[in-house]
């Protein structure tokens, strides 16, 4: 039996990244039909090669009730046994209101899922990182998912493409502003380097800006150099409530350990560099370092130079 | 004069996780705290009073069990709201919602909220601090048809026109969005920083009302939407956990990097 | 030989003292002079009282003898003004010199209004002449070597902060000027009677009399009359005004302030309960003081008796690390705000900044060192609860503390389970038994919320358990151990305080134990004065007191070493309860101690008491890095600690300075820890 599934996606590049649920869905023996939507154009075509049968685009809508007012139609009119979104704040808000509209449950950013019979079961993250809750549906659901979680599937035929006008929205937009960008791009990096209260001053932090220049690391940091001290900004925080990291190799240094902050790194390899023996953070590393970063970041940076040049 | 209702949740407290001595999760031992945001929330509501009269009603609904411990910590969670200034407190006690999602638990609140009256502006927490499922305003707005706005940095009112701009606080972007009053809006944890309540203002507290409904007093009946939670269990961290000791901190580099490389996250100059 | 004809001959020519002498006209000028002065004099004293009993405040008069002894041992003995070298000295001069010339006056009135008119007889001649007029001497050469030392100390600044204004410089002169024309009217009027005498007795009057009688020939008298009309309003103005003046302390500090002090312990003193608190919370009052009339008639007596000496400024360790406090500062600003009779004005923000409060340690050191036994900690303890209570001028770090305490059982916000498991684990691992109810103990060893979550003092724990089992005492450890409250009482919320002795002691009432052992003197000082305010009595040790004994008994098996460390006496135990003997016991059985220059209950505090382990006051250096510097000037590497305050706050100081910071159970639990055998 197909199952129709609607993914969304605020941009195309997150349409393509959320339909990896559905890929993994397909993955598993299901059968799908899979709709898209999004809102940009930019892409699109891109888009349209990851097996969907139809992508719509809606024009010029940026606020979440006429986005949701558009999906609700398309909803009625597919009655999808997935709405699918990436785990954004746009796609978090304007799923909530589909769902509320049609009595759907919804999870967000599930981890994994699983075909059992009718049942699908998805696992998702509770209780800061520390503890997984395992769900059971069986019915019509909304779905998030966390980026580059599942991959999406890739095939040759290309999806229909169809514009769609905006609904009004209750609300008026009256201004957007675009977050001036540190420069460093957590969320993408393969290497990161995280500074912590450690450090005494904000030029002190130079030390290891010097030692992710070394290594190619993007350089990311706890809540309260972020957010209470503000020597980086905040789009460098590395925190559940902020930004949540996937590299390969993460060197947190002066960082004690909180568990918003470790939970929200996700990487194959974890160092600390810290003076205290006790540190909880210790305890989440793979190899950890005991000695003050003041004289420990020197020698590594000048060792690495020398090894990776 | 604004009236605001404000949605709390009484939330697990991911810092006071309870283990039985295999190791397992004890959900029902765990402590109950009021959601951070949710806090967030109240605070704003309270500074719009302040500024502004009118009254603050907050809102809760009974979700995790077993019910007689859990009502108790959730009215001790409203006892804070109420103690940090607001002037009552509901409460929507079910043994049917235990384990209850965030649509039963929308529809409970809607319920609890009409029933009580009218207001100027409906508050949340942007999620709650233990599942993170961040969907109750958005629900409660459908629900109560009326305009929402998530993630709500800054609340400007306008109460001669009736009016609220509200800063919204996405990833990327920060967006100035105006509507009109009554509306629903979930705030984050930058809009404000919220009072702590102290014991005696507790205390002080008691004398606001605080009352209880249940289902079948509000009228509603939860709809059976094929969904329930199987379980939750520890996530085990596992970790190498290999403190690296040597005689000088530039044996102590060296070992760490040829680690570093023996795991492929570092790649050596050939 | 010549001696006994010199005094021959000199019973020969004295005379009596010729009262009145050239000024017999102006005898009734003395009378009515001494009836204004007089009601000026009262008239400020009944001014003070009135103050000081402001809306209905009424002075307890009770155990008269104890306070006698007060009044005696500080104010008429000087026992706490002489603790300090240069000041001490000076007052000491001044004091005895301006003592021994009053009881010079009272004694020739004495002659003349008593003797001479009643009884018509004499008793200041012959050998107690000689004397009288050697103490007056004496007496008078005294004071003015004090004033002109005070003179000089004042105006070189010799010590700092000492406030000096104009008055100061006034009054030290018109002592000085009263003294000098008493010489020198004494000098004159000797001169007309006396034929001969020792100047040995009366060297300054002998060597003046000589110099006048050059400078004035025979033509004094209507100087001398001149002079005694100057002399005699001049001392008897300076009387008058001493309600106005700085020379009030005599009565305010010297007298009544040590005869209306505080009998209780000065910590209990500073820490009052309030009984009312239901009451004033239900009615919507504020908890503690926040205005003049909040405060006793013994704080405000306290006020009017701070002679602005300094001594409490210099020992602060807040001030000397240059935060916003001063106590003798806040006596005075609060003194200013009585004068003016504001007792309706909120006292901070509008008078005192909040910050000033807050920057209290409450390490006592200006108790300790206040000569007329003021109680600043009392007044800024009352004042700081009531800033809490109003919920404004307050960190959040310390409502955070509350909050946690009241969420989570600990000042930290950590999970009480965690705690559970660590102890669970060392009990098993030492042979520690978990305290249950049916069982008597000897000890049940609280261990309180350092060594119960903060991995460093969790070895003092961990040590502490090892050496009681070493020693075989009976004791037992509580799974369930919440806050023992003194935070929370220290940062002012003395709601949540007395909730949690109320609490604490349900639990501890579970139990069949004799006494409560701690590691921490903060917790000690609480169960030993504080809980009893309450309603819980409790005997409780501090470990450094039980440790000391088992060595003492032969318990223990110690290999002493050839370490020298030194020793870091804590504020709670050492100057608050007079326990410093007890550590260095049991340190010099294990390394030789090399003392810093602050010590025992000149102790400097680490910086961590009143709250402040829990948050800063980001001005001036920390308190915890001054006192490591004077830890590291002793030349030693290891500084040890007997209170885990002291040791997180000196800890963060350690590496900056590669000292090392340790407990004195670990220093023990070390040097016990390779014994040849075990005992039985």
């Amino acid at each position: 039996m197909v199952e129709n599934v609607i993914v969304f996606g605020e941009k195309p590049s997150l349409l393509i990244d959320a339909s990896g649920l559905a890929a993994e869905l397909l993955r598993n023996g299901m059968q799908i039909n899979m709709i898209g939507v999004t809102l940009q154009s930019e892409e699109i075509n891109e888009a349209a090669r990851y097996s969907f049968n139809k992508i719509y685009v809606i024009k010029d809508s940026i606020l979440p009730d006429q986005v949701a007012d558009i999906l609700s139609k398309l909803f009625n009119e597919n009655n999808p046994r997935l709405l699918i979104g990436p785990a954004t704040k746009t796609s978090n808000d304007i799923l909530s209101r589909v769902a509320a509209k049609h009595n759907l449950p919804m999870l967000t950013e599930v981890i994994s899922v699983l075909i059992n019979g009718n049942n699908i079961i998805f696992e998702r993250n509770i209780l800061g990182g520390r503890a997984i809750s395992r769900e059971v549906t069986s019915k019509s659901i909304a779905v998030t998912v966390p980026i580059k979680k599942f991959k999406p599937f890739e095939v040759t035929q290309h999806a229909q493409i169809e514009y769609v006008a905006p609904q009004a929205s209750r609300v008026k937009l009256l201004s957007v502003e675009e977050k001036k960008k540190g420069g460093a791009n957590i969320e993408a990096a393969e290497i990161v380097v995280g500074v912590g209260r450690g450090f005494r001053v904000k030029e002190d932090l130079k030390l290891a800006f010097e030692l992710a220049n070394v290594i190619g690391a993007q350089v990311g940091c706890s809540r309260p150099i972020a957010a209470d001290l503000k020597w980086l900004p905040e789009d460098a925080w590395i925190g559940i409530s902020s930004k949540k990291i996937r590299p390969k190799l993460y060197i947190a240094i002066g960082i004690s350990g909180a568990p918003q902050h470790i939970s929200a790194v996700d990487a194959k390899v974890i160092v600390s560099i810290n003076k205290d023996k006790n540190a909880p953070i210790f305890k989440y590393s793979d190899y950890g370092i005991v000695a003050d970063l003041y004289q420990f970041l020197p020698i590594l940076t000048k060792k690495l130079k020398e090894k990776i040049g | 004069m604004v009236d605001t209702a404000v949605m709390v949740k009484a939330s697990l407290d991911a810092n006071m996780i309870r283990v039985d001595s295999s190791g397992r999760l004890l959900i029902e031992e765990m402590p109950l705290a009021i959601s951070e945001y949710d806090r967030n929330a109240v605070e704003e509501a309270i500074r719009i009073k302040e500024k502004f009269g009118g009254k603050v009603a907050v809102f809760s609904v009974v979700t995790w069990g077993p019910l007689t411990k859990r009502v108790n910590d959730t009215e001790s969670v409203l006892r804070e709201a109420l103690a940090m200034g607001a002037d009552e407190a509901y409460m929507v006690v079910d043994e049917k919602l235990i384990n209850a999602n965030p649509l039963q638990t929308a529809i409970a609140l809607a319920a609890a909220i009409k029933k009580t009256g009218n207001y100027d502006l409906y508050l949340a927490g942007e999620a709650s601090m233990d599942v993170i499922s961040a969907q109750i305003a958005a629900r409660v707005g459908v629900l109560l048809d009326l305009p929402t706005i998530t993630f709500a940095r800054t609340i400007e009112l306008d109460m001669a026109n009736k009016k609220a701009k509200v800063l919204r606080d996405l990833e990327d972007s920060l967006q100035w969005i105006e509507t009109s009053l009554p509306a629903v809006i979930s705030v984050t944890g930058e809009i404000n920083k919220a009072r702590l309540p102290m014991l005696l203002q507790i205390r002080r507290a008691f004398s606001k009302p605080l009352k209880k409904f249940t289902l079948n007093e509000l009228g509603i009946q939860l709809p059976d939407v094929g969904h329930f939670r199987e379980s939750i269990r520890l996530l085990t961290i596992s970790r190498k956990n290999i403190i690296i000791e040597a005689g000088t901190l530039d044996e102590a580099a060296e070992k760490l990097i040829s680690k570093l490389v023996e795991d492929g996250v570092i790649k050596p100059k050939m | 030989m010549n001696n006994i004809l010199l005094i021959q001959k000199l019973i020969d020519t004295i005379e009596e003292i010729r009262h009145f002498n050239f000024v017999e006209d102006l005898e009734p000028l003395v009378y009515i002079y001494t009836i204004i002065v007089a009601i000026i004099l009262l008239y400020g004293v009944y001014r003070s009282y009135k103050l000081w009993t402001y809306n209905n405040q009424k002075i307890v008069f009770n155990n008269i003898s104890k306070r006698l002894l007060r009044l005696i041992k500080y104010g008429i003995l000087q026992g706490k003004v002489i603790k300090q070298r240069q000041g001490g000295t000076i007052h000491i001069l001044i004091y005895i010199g301006m003592i021994g010339l009053f009881i010079g006056t009272i004694l020739r009135a004495i002659e003349y209004d008593i003797y001479l008119r009643f009884l018509g007889s004499r008793f200041l001649v012959d050998g107690l002449y000689l004397a009288f007029k050697l103490m007056v001497n004496v007496s008078g050469i005294l004071a003015t070597i004090g004033i002109i030392l005070a003179l000089i100390r004042r105006g070189f600044k010799t010590y700092r902060d000492l406030p000096t204004s104009k008055e100061d410089y006034l009054i030290l002169l018109d002592l000085l000027i009263i003294i000098i024309t008493g010489f020198m009217l004494d000098a004159l009027n000797t001169l007309d009677y006396r034929l001969s005498w020792i100047d040995n007795w009366d060297p300054v009057g002998f060597h003046l009399a000589v110099f006048l009688k050059n400078l004035l020939n025979n033509n004094y008298i209507t100087f001398y009359r001149a002079l005694w009309l100057f002399h005699l309003t001049l001392a008897l103005a300076s009387i008058a005004l001493i309600p106005f003046t700085k020379l009030y302390h005599m009565f305010v500090s010297g007298i009544l302030n040590t005869f209306f002090s505080r009998l209780e312990e000065p910590v209990i003193a500073a820490n009052k309960p309030i009984y009312n608190m239901d009451k004033l919370v239900e009615e919507g009052k504020l908890i503690g003081a926040s205005t003049l009339l909040d405060l006793s008639w013994k704080q405000r007596m306290d006020f009017d008796a701070c002679t602005q000496c300094a001594r409490c400024h210099n020992a602060c360790p807040a001030n000397l690390t240059e935060k916003p406090l001063s106590p003798m500062r806040l006596m005075l600003d609060i003194r200013k705000e009585m004068h003016m009779k504001n007792f309706d004005k909120k006292l901070v923000p509008n008078s005192i900044n909040s910050d000033t409060i807050w920057s209290c340690v409450t390490c006592g050191a200006c108790v300790e060192v206040c000569p007329v036994l003021i109680n600043q900690v009392e007044t800024i303890m009352d004042l700081r609860r009531g800033i809490y209570s109003s919920g404004e001028n307050t960190p959040t770090e310390l409502q955070q503390v509350s909050y946690n305490i009241m969420r989570t059982g600990n000042p930290y916000g950590y999970n009480p389970a965690d705690r559970e498991m660590w102890l669970q684990s060392v009990a098993s691992e030492l042979g520690v038994e978990i305290a249950r109810e049916e069982v008597e103990y000897d000890y049940i060893y609280w261990l309180g919320c350092n060594a119960s979550y903060d991995p460093n003092i969790r070895n003092v724990a961990y040590n502490l358990m090892k050496i009681l089992k070493k020693a075989n005492i009976n004791f037992a450890v509580l799974l369930e151990e919440m806050c023992c409250g003194e935070p929370a009482r220290r940062i002012g919320d003395e709601y949540l305080f007395r909730d949690i002795v109320q609490k604490n002691s349900d639990i501890l009432k579970k139990y069949k134990f004799k006494k409560l052992l701690v590691n921490c003197p903060h917790g000690y000082n609480n169960f030993k004065h504080e809980y009893a305010q309450y309603g819980f009595k409790i005997e409780v040790e501090h470990h450094t007191m039980l440790l000391q004994r088992l060595i003492k008994e032969n318990k223990l098996d110690i290999n002493k070493t050839h370490d020298v460390v030194t020793y870091h006496d804590p504020c709670y135990l050492a100057r608050w309860n007079d326990v410093y003997d007890e550590p260095r016991y049991i340190i010099k059985n294990v390394a030789e101690i090399k003392e810093m220059g602050r010590i025992k209950r000149n102790t400097f505090c680490c910086g961590g008491g009143g709250g402040h382990a829990f948050f800063d006051i980001k001005k001036g250096e920390r308190i915890s890095k001054a006192r490591m510097k004077e830890a590291v000037s002793t030349g030693t590497n290891k500084v040890v600690v007997a209170c885990p305050f002291c040791n997180i706050m000196l800890r963060s100081e350690a590496s900056e300075f590669n000292m090392e910071v340790m407990d004195i159970a670990e220093l023990l639990g070390n040097s016990i820890q390779e014994t040849k055998k075990e005992e039985k």
